[in-house]
């Protein structure tokens, strides 16, 4: 089945085409917002928000850009929703104690480790995470679509809207950023 | 004490330990979990509609001061209402009921 004729069964409203584009996207859902949201539980509710979002919303898809682009567009959007959300509510912790309203922990474990990153590589990507959390929002959007998701800068450029020169510069910076705050974080750590 | 700084070739390492890295996959039965969560918020749509309505503090706030000024409005106009004609009613009763027990009418009473 083409994206065309999947956008074109889930505008009929046709149940069999979600089940298929949930399972042929979940990874890539899944994975996207992962990479933004750092934690695992996290990034399962977000995710399903996503395939909601868009079983709702897919009459809205004109088909200016490709279906898997406006697929990680709304992942994208909806993980930094879910951050803005975290952020607020961790700004009225002081309030409500240690636990939110619905008794979660608000304070997410430190050591985030994605499950796809090699055994040896484990302890530096742990860092690496940290400080990516760090970065400004579209530095840390052009860094996670290219580095997690394996975009190329002309697919992140169409992700974001931008122009692949701008991409080429945010991960640029990104990199220079990442520098500094793993310097930082080596310091404080002696 | 001079800090030690990393070096460049480890900064570089760190920012390379994502190469390679493989894709993460939700958990075994993510559309089953998806499913039901579509059901159940579709269950609770109403329901939840009305609560986080509800919820909102200016709209509970409103209900406050509405029910307060209502309470104000029926406690001031308690005072100076007029009795109803019921009560009216009553208190002629009762005004000719003791006209009717006065000595009045033992004083003139006829003795066989």
């Amino acid at each position: 089945m083409t994206d065309q004729q999947l956008v074109e069964a889930l505008k009929a409203g046709e149940e069999s085409a979600f089940r298929v584009l949930v399972e042929t996207r979940q990874g890539l859902v899944y994975n996207t917002v992962l990479g933004l949201v750092q934690n695992a539980e996290d990034a399962e509710d977000v995710s399903q928000e996503v395939f909601i979002k868009v079983f709702e919303s897919v009459r809205q898809f004109k088909g200016e850009s490709a279906f898997t682009t406006w697929l990680y567009r709304v992942a994208v959007t909806s993980a930094l929703e879910f951050l803005r959300k975290k952020k607020r509510k961790k700004r009225f912790a002081f309030l409500t104690s240690l636990f939110g309203e619905d008794q979660s922990p608000l304070h997410d474990p430190p050591d985030f480790v994605h499950p796809g990153v090699q055994l040896d590589n484990r302890e530096k990507a742990k860092v690496l995470f940290q400080a990516i959390q760090k970065l400004p929002e579209n530095q840390r959007i052009a860094f996670t679509l290219h580095k997690v998701e394996g975009l190329s800068y002309q697919e992140v450029a169409d992700v974001m809207p931008t122009t692949v020169a701008a991409v080429e510069s945010l991960i640029h910076r990104a990199r220079q950023n990442l520098k500094k705050i793993l310097q930082d974080y080596y310091k404080q750590e002696i | 004490m001079p800090k030690k700084r990393l070096t460049d070739q480890q900064v570089e390492e760190i920012l390379d330990s994502l190469s390679g890295m493989e894709k993460a996959e939700p958990r075994p039965f993510f559309y089953t979990r998806l499913q039901a969560r579509m059901a159940n918020e579709a269950d609770n749509s109403a329901w939840g509609r009305t609560i986080s309505l509800i919820s909102r503090p200016a709209v509970a706030f409103s209900v406050v001061v509405l029910f307060l000024l209502m309470n104000g409005y029926f406690l001031f106009n308690k005072f100076g209402q007029q009795p109803s004609p019921a009560e009216e009613t009553y208190q002629a009763l009762a005004v000719e009921y003791s006209e009717m027990n006065s000595p009045f009418y033992e004083v003139n009473q006829e003795t066989p």
